[in-house]
C-alpha cells in the first residue's frame, strides 16, 4: 500500500516572492491495484506532490516537507533506490528525457535494473508498440512533438513493471485515441495508480476508485464536487467581427527528419484557412499532426514551400507575418529575461518611445489587468503567473491576430477564458490550439482540425 | 568542432565502423601537427572537404564552414602580429602588418584548425551518439565519463535548438520583429542569452532527478542492451584507419628526405 500521512509542503521563501505553502495535512492511501485521481487547479501543488511521492522533492527542489510517504512500509528513498516499486510519468516530459533516441530512452531504466537482453527486448517491443512509437525508434528525441514525448514517458514507465504508478497530467498532450488506451489500461488494474489532473476528462469515467480534490488540503470528492470542479460554461464573445481576415491558400511545407534516413519527411498541406479579426477559433489535431508547425509558418518563423498567406488583399512575406500574428509559445520562459514583472512589461513598451509617465501608467494598467505584482522576480514566479506575464506582454503588442498554444494546460478554465477575452477585446482574431475538447467546445464551435499534416474545417 | 545531432545517411563514412573512425580521427589530428609543406596542408583541407561533401552533402558542409568563420577571421587578424620573421608583405608607413613568415603561419594554422574541426564534426555527424559511447566503452573508458559525454551529446544539440527557439521567441515579442529583431548586435542577444541561461539552470535539477529516477548509478554492472559488431569488417576498417595516417607519415618522411 502507498500510504501518505499528514504531508505538508512549502517552498523555500525568497525575498519578494509570496509565501508558497502549497498544501497542508494531505493524507491518503492507495492499495494494490487501486486507481486514485487527484484533481487540482493549476498551481495547487499537483506536480510537487507527484515529485514528493517519487522521492525527488525536496531532494532536488528546495522546500520544507513534513509528514511521511511509504510504499509497503518502505520509505520513499528506499523505494526510489529499488526502482521497480514505483514509476513516475512527469508533467514536463522534455526535461526528463536523458538520452538521444526514443529506443535508448526506454532501454535506459531496464539497463539500470540489470535485466537480461531478451527480457529488455520483449518489454521494449511491447511498450513501443502499445504507445505507437515503433516507427520512431531511432528518431532523435528532440524531433518528437509534445504528445509523442508524453507517450515516450509512458512507455519508459511501463517497462519498469513497477507496482505503483504516478502519472502527473499524463492525459494532457495525448489525443483522444491514446487517452482511451491509457484509461482502458488503468481499468485493467494491473498496478496501483495515482493520477494527477487539472481537468476532469470524459475518459475518467469508471476508471477511478477514489477521487480527491487538492486545494490547500486534500478532500475526498463526490459527484457533485467533481461536477462543480469541472463546470465550464459556454463562452460568448461579444467582439465585433471585422472584415479584416487572415487567409491561407494552398499552403505546403515539408520538413525532413535529420536523424533517420528511412522516415518520410513531414509534410503540411492547407488548402483553405481563414481567421477574422475579433473571431475566436480552435485548432485541434493528434500529436505530431502539424499544429505547432502550421502556427510557426503563420507567425513567420518558418518559410512555406508554396501557397499564400493573405491579409488586406496583400500576400504577406515571412517577415511581414511576424508583425501581424503573435504566437504565444507554450513555454513562457523563452521570452522572460528581465529581473521583475515590471521590467518585462516596461521593456515591451520601450520600443513605442513613450514618455516615462505614460509608460508607467500603461505598465500599472497591465499589471492590474493581468493580476501581477510588479516587484515579483519574473523567473521565480509560478508557472501560471509567468503565463499571465507572457499574455500581458503580447497584449501590449496589440497584434491583429494571436495564436495561443495550449493556454489551458497552464491555467484553469476561468483564467484561460479571461485571458482570451482580454486579448480578443481589442479586436484581435484568436487561434486557440488545445487538446481539451470540453474547453474547445465551450469556447467556440468553429475551428479546424489537422490530421497527418492536412487541415480540414471542423 | 560542431557538436551537432547525427545526420542520417548511407555514405561510406557513415558505414565505417565507429571505433575505426575514432582512431582515424585521433591519428589524423596528430598527423596534421607534423611539419609539412603548405601544399600538403592544402591537400588535407581539400580531402577533408571532399569527405564532408560525400558524407553530409553541400548544405551541411557550408553550414559547418560558416560556423568556423569567426575563429578564422580572428586568426587572420591577430596571428600575423605575432610572427615578424621574413620580408614584409604588407605595411603601413613604417609599421609592418604582415610578413611572408607570418602569412605562412596563418595559412598553416587556418588549415590545421579547419581540418581538425571538420574531421571531428564529421565523426559526430556520421555516427550516432549511442555508437560513439559504445565505442568509448569498448576502449575501457570509465562509465561516468561516458555518461557525462552522453549527456553532453544529448543536451548540447537540444540546447542549441532551444537557444534558436528562444532567439525566435524574443524576436517575436518585439513590436516590429522584422526590423528590430533582424538587427544583429551583441546587446540584442543579451535577452536571448539570459533566457537561455535561466532555462538551462532550471533544467539542471530536473536532469539530476531524471537520472536518479531512471536508476543511474544504482548498479556497478549495468546490463548492456546495445553492442557493436565485430568480425572481419571491424578488422578491415581498423586497418584502414591506421594505414592511411601511416602512409601519410611515410610520405612526409620521404618528402623531408
Amino acid at each position: 500500500m502507498l500510504k501518505v500521512d499528514n504531508l505538508s509542503f512549502s517552498y523555500t521563501v525568497y525575498e519578494s516572492t509570496s509565501n508558497r505553502v502549497l498544501f497542508d495535512n494531505v493524507s491518503f492511501e492507495c492499495r494494490e491495484n487501486e486507481n486514485i485521481l487527484i484533481l487540482g487547479r493549476p498551481e495547487k501543488g499537483k506536480s510537487t506532490l507527484s515529485m514528493i511521492l517519487s522521492g525527488l522533492t525536496p531532494k532536488y527542489n528546495d522546500g520544507n516537507l513534513t509528514g511521511s510517504v511509504t510504499y509497503d512500509s518502505l520509505s520513499c528513498e528506499e523505494a526510489l533506490e529499488r526502482m521497480n516499486i514505483f514509476s513516475l510519468v512527469p508533467q514536463n516530459a522534455t526535461d526528463f528525457i536523458i538520452t538521444s533516441t526514443v529506443e535508448e530512452e526506454v532501454v535506459f531504466p531496464m539497463q539500470s535494473l540489470c535485466l537480461d537482453r531478451e527480457e529488455m527486448k520483449k518489454r521494449l517491443d511491447e511498450a513501443l508498440s502499445f504507445w505507437g512509437l515503433n516507427r520512431y525508434r531511432n528518431i532523435s528525441t528532440s524531433e518528437l512533438s509534445g504528445g509523442e514525448k508524453r507517450r515516450l514517458m509512458l512507455a519508459t514507465s511501463d517497462v519498469v513493471y513497477s507496482k505503483y504508478n504516478i502519472l502527473d497530467e499524463a492525459f494532457d498532450d495525448l489525443d483522444v485515441s491514446y487517452r482511451k488506451k491509457l484509461s482502458d489500461r488503468l481499468k485493467e488494474r494491473k498496478r496501483a495508480t495515482v493520477v494527477f489532473a487539472s481537468h476532469y476528462l470524459n475518459c475518467f469515467d469508471s476508471v477511478f476508485d477514489k477521487v480527491y480534490i487538492l486545494d490547500g488540503t486534500l478532500a475526498l470528492a463526490d459527484n457533485s464536487s467533481i461536477e462543480e470542479f469541472s463546470k465550464i460554461e459556454h463562452v460568448v464573445f461579444e467582439n465585433k467581427l471585422s472584415s479584416d481576415e487572415l487567409i491561407v491558400k494552398n499552403l505546403t511545407f515539408t520538413h525532413p527528419h535529420r536523424s533517420v534516413l528511412e522516415e518520410e519527411p513531414f509534410k503540411i498541406k492547407v488548402d483553405n484557412f481563414s481567421l477574422k479579426r475579433g473571431e475566436v477559433i480552435t485548432l485541434r489535431g493528434l500529436n505530431g499532426s502539424g499544429k505547432s508547425t502550421f502556427s510557426s509558418i503563420l507567425c513567420g518563423l518558418y518559410e512555406k514551400d508554396s501557397g499564400e498567406i493573405i491579409y488586406r488583399s496583400k500576400s504577406l512575406k515571412k517577415k511581414e507575418l511576424s508583425r501581424i500574428v503573435g504566437y504565444m509559445f507554450q513555454n513562457p520562459d523563452f521570452q522572460i529575461f528581465l529581473p521583475t514583472a515590471y521590467d518585462e512589461l516596461a521593456f515591451a513598451l520601450d520600443y513605442l518611445k513613450l514618455s516615462s509617465k505614460e509608460k508607467e501608467r500603461r505598465v500599472t494598467e497591465l499589471l492590474k489587468l493581468f493580476r501581477l505584482n510588479g516587484d515579483d522576480v519574473a523567473s521565480l514566479m509560478s508557472y501560471g503567473e509567468r503565463k499571465r506575464l507572457q499574455c500581458a506582454i503580447y497584449y501590449s503588442l496589440n497584434r491583429p491576430f494571436y495564436i495561443l498554444d495550449e493556454l489551458d494546460s497552464a491555467l484553469d478554465y476561468e483564467e484561460s477564458i479571461r485571458l482570451i477575452k482580454l486579448l480578443s477585446a481589442n479586436g484581435a482574431g484568436i487561434l486557440l490550439i488545445t487538446h481539451d475538447e470540453a474547453f474547445a467546445d465551450a469556447i467556440t464551435n468553429h475551428g479546424y482540425y489537422i490530421e497527418n499534416g492536412v487541415m480540414y474545417a471542423n | 568542432m560542431q557538436i551537432n545531432t547525427y545526420i542520417a545517411g548511407s555514405s561510406l563514412y557513415h558505414r565505417f565502423d565507429v571505433r575505426a573512425k575514432i582512431i582515424f580521427t585521433i591519428l589524423m589530428c596528430i598527423v596534421v601537427f607534423f611539419d609539412m609543406p603548405l601544399y600538403v596542408h592544402y591537400a588535407l583541407t581539400l580531402l577533408i572537404t571532399l569527405l564532408s561533401l560525400t558524407t553530409v552533402k553541400l548544405k551541411v558542409t557550408l553550414h559547418n564552414i560558416k560556423l568556423m568563420l569567426p575563429v578564422t577571421i580572428f586568426m587572420v587578424l591577430f596571428m600575423p602580429l605575432q610572427e615578424r620573421g621574413g620580408s614584409a608583405l604588407l605595411s603601413y608607413k613604417s609599421f609592418t602588418i604582415i610578413t611572408t613568415e607570418g602569412l605562412n603561419i596563418v595559412l598553416v594554422l587556418i588549415s590545421r584548425f579547419y581540418f581538425i574541426s571538420m574531421i571531428c564534426t564529421l565523426l559526430l555527424e556520421s555516427s550516432t551518439s549511442r555508437d560513439i559511447l559504445l565505442a568509448l566503452k569498448s576502449f575501457h573508458l570509465p562509465d561516468s565519463f561516458c555518461m557525462v559525454l552522453s549527456l553532453a551529446l544529448r543536451f548540447i544539440p537540444s540546447f542549441a535548438s532551444t537557444f534558436t527557439r528562444i532567439k525566435d521567441s524574443q524576436r517575436l515579442r518585439l513590436p516590429n520583429p522584422d526590423e528590430e529583431g533582424e538587427k544583429k548586435s551583441f546587446t540584442k542577444l543579451i535577452p536571448t542569452f539570459t533566457s537561455a541561461l535561466v532555462v538551462a539552470l532550471k533544467s539542471i535539477n530536473t536532469t539530476a532527478a531524471a537520472l536518479d529516477l531512471r536508476g543511474y548509478g544504482r548498479s556497478k554492472n549495468k546490463a548492456e542492451f546495445y553492442t557493436l559488431e565485430g568480425g572481419k569488417k571491424l578488422f578491415t576498417h581498423l586497418a584502414i584507419s591506421i594505414i592511411i595516417p601511416a602512409i601519410f607519415l611515410i610520405t612526409l618522411e620521404a618528402l623531408h628526405g
